[in-house]
């Protein structure tokens, strides 16, 4: 039986990383570095870093992608540390690495709304998933704070937050994370809750301005699916 | 592709003697803390083109859409209202012990009042019933009514519903093709985002 108002044992913010070029769902599809953050990126990790400055955490975790390396230095600033963790790293495109959309989905139609299809050489949201909570459990395990502040990438975030939630993870694929955005998990009674899903510091203004283009089933069967 | 906000109205004002119960039915406006909430979430959805602003017949849900509104109208939806506690209306919390089960088993109902499963049946028809033919909607509504129709959209398990947090003013964003509804943004809190001063709860 749950308790109606539980202890907040450990509270983690689970980040992706800000603006880059590549990664867009409609022409080529490129997740190996090095991908810089645009100048719009960079305004967003710097808006992260203000949103995060008053927070205790000492520690910012990382993938050591040079987009979400890059973000968590923004965001720590000189007075935290960022590790980087090698099994936060963006789900592999593999051998399809840089070519477009079409050409992926052609060789893997299912990848992503099918949890365990793998592209040639790269792997499942399910691979990915595994490594990247086995992380998490490692910062957990070893940081000593109440927060904990992850930044990783969309697919790891959407497996991530799939897999605490015990949402089915065929539909983690559907779930919106936008550039810098801030999902907020508590751990407390032995499950995670969640508090805050998506939250970015643009506000609705990317919303609004992504109108045509959210992430619904309609647009995934546009990709084919 | 048009968006609905759909909010929890903001913290309401403390009872006159103090008391402090479990209360679905209460006909409290806000505390100026839960002013301050909707003024935020009013600020926040400016640029959504608002067709419609819907809420239950609570006064706190009511003046919550007032501020959201901006001058809009306002149209009152009863069957929007919050979980109905029945019997346990304004009893405190500590001598109810299954108010916790009622919270997590779907089917559990109080005496004279609703199950989680009722709820969520009630709710969505009174939602959906309430969004506009065109245009962006506000909804504003309760805790759990949220949270069972969330949990629904996002194919989580009805007893886990309690997990998805709705703070005082909270803002979640939905894009809506016909009658299919997707979660864009759950529990915005503009005033704090990083939800440092919200309590974490199953009620």
């Amino acid at each position: 039986m749950p308790e109606l108002a539980p202890q907040v044992e450990r509270r983690l913010y689970l980040v992706r990383h800000a603006e880059t070029e590549a990664l867009t769902f409609d022409g080529f599809m490129r997740c190996e570095d090095p991908i810089p953050l645009t100048e719009r990126g960079e305004a967003q990790a710097q808006a992260l870093a203000e949103l995060f400055a008053g927070l205790d955490a000492t520690e910012v975790h990382a993938s050591p992608m040079d987009r979400t390396a890059h973000t968590a230095r923004v965001l720590a600033g000189p007075q935290r540390t960022v590790r980087l963790e090698p099994r936060l790293r963006e789900i592999s495109l593999g051998d399809l690495d840089g070519a477009h959309s079409r050409d992926i989905f052609a060789a893997a139609p299912r990848w992503l709304a099918d949890p365990d299809a793998a592209l040639p050489g790269g792997e499942s949201l399910n691979d990915t998933t595994r490594r990247a909570a086995a992380a998490l459990d490692a910062i957990l395990a070893t940081s000593d704070e109440r927060d904990v502040v992850v930044v990783a990438h969309g697919g790891v975030n959407r497996g991530l937050l799939a897999r605490l939630l015990g949402m089915p993870m065929d539909r983690a694929h559907r779930i919106r994370q936008d550039w810098a955005c801030v999902n907020v998990l508590d751990r407390a009674a032995g499950r995670w809750w969640l508090g805050t899903l998506n939250w970015t510091p643009a506000g609705l203004a990317e919303l609004a301005l992504a109108r045509g283009a959210l992430i619904d089933e309609a647009a995934w069967r546009r990709l084919g699916r | 592709m048009p968006l609905v906000a759909l909010l929890r109205h903001g913290e309401e004002a403390p009872a006159p003697d103090g008391r402090v119960g479990v209360e679905s039915r209460s006909r409290r406006g806000l505390s100026p803390a839960g002013r301050a909430q909707a003024e935020a979430a009013r600020d926040f959805l400016a640029s959504l083109d608002t067709a419609r602003v819907a809420c239950s017949d609570a006064p706190r849900a009511i003046e919550t859409a007032r501020i959201v509104a901006a001058g809009r109208p306002v149209e009152v939806v009863p069957a929007l209202a919050g979980l109905d506690v029945g019997d346990w209306e304004g009893r405190p919390a500590a001598e109810l012990p299954d108010l916790a089960r009622v919270l997590s088993d779907p089917s559990a109902r109080p005496p004279g009042g609703e199950s989680l499963a009722d709820l969520e049946a009630r709710f969505r028809s009174a939602f959906l019933g309430a969004l506009p033919e065109r245009g962006d909607a506000i909804v504003v509504a309760h805790r759990m009514a949220n949270a069972v129709l969330l949990a629904g959209l996002m194919d989580l398990p009805p007893r886990d519903a309690g997990l998805i947090q709705q703070d005082p003013g909270g803002i979640t964003i939905l894009a809506r093709r016909g009658s299919s509804l997707s979660v864009q943004m759950l529990n915005l809190n503009p005033l704090d985002p990083l939800r440092r001063r919200s309590v974490t709860s199953l009620a």
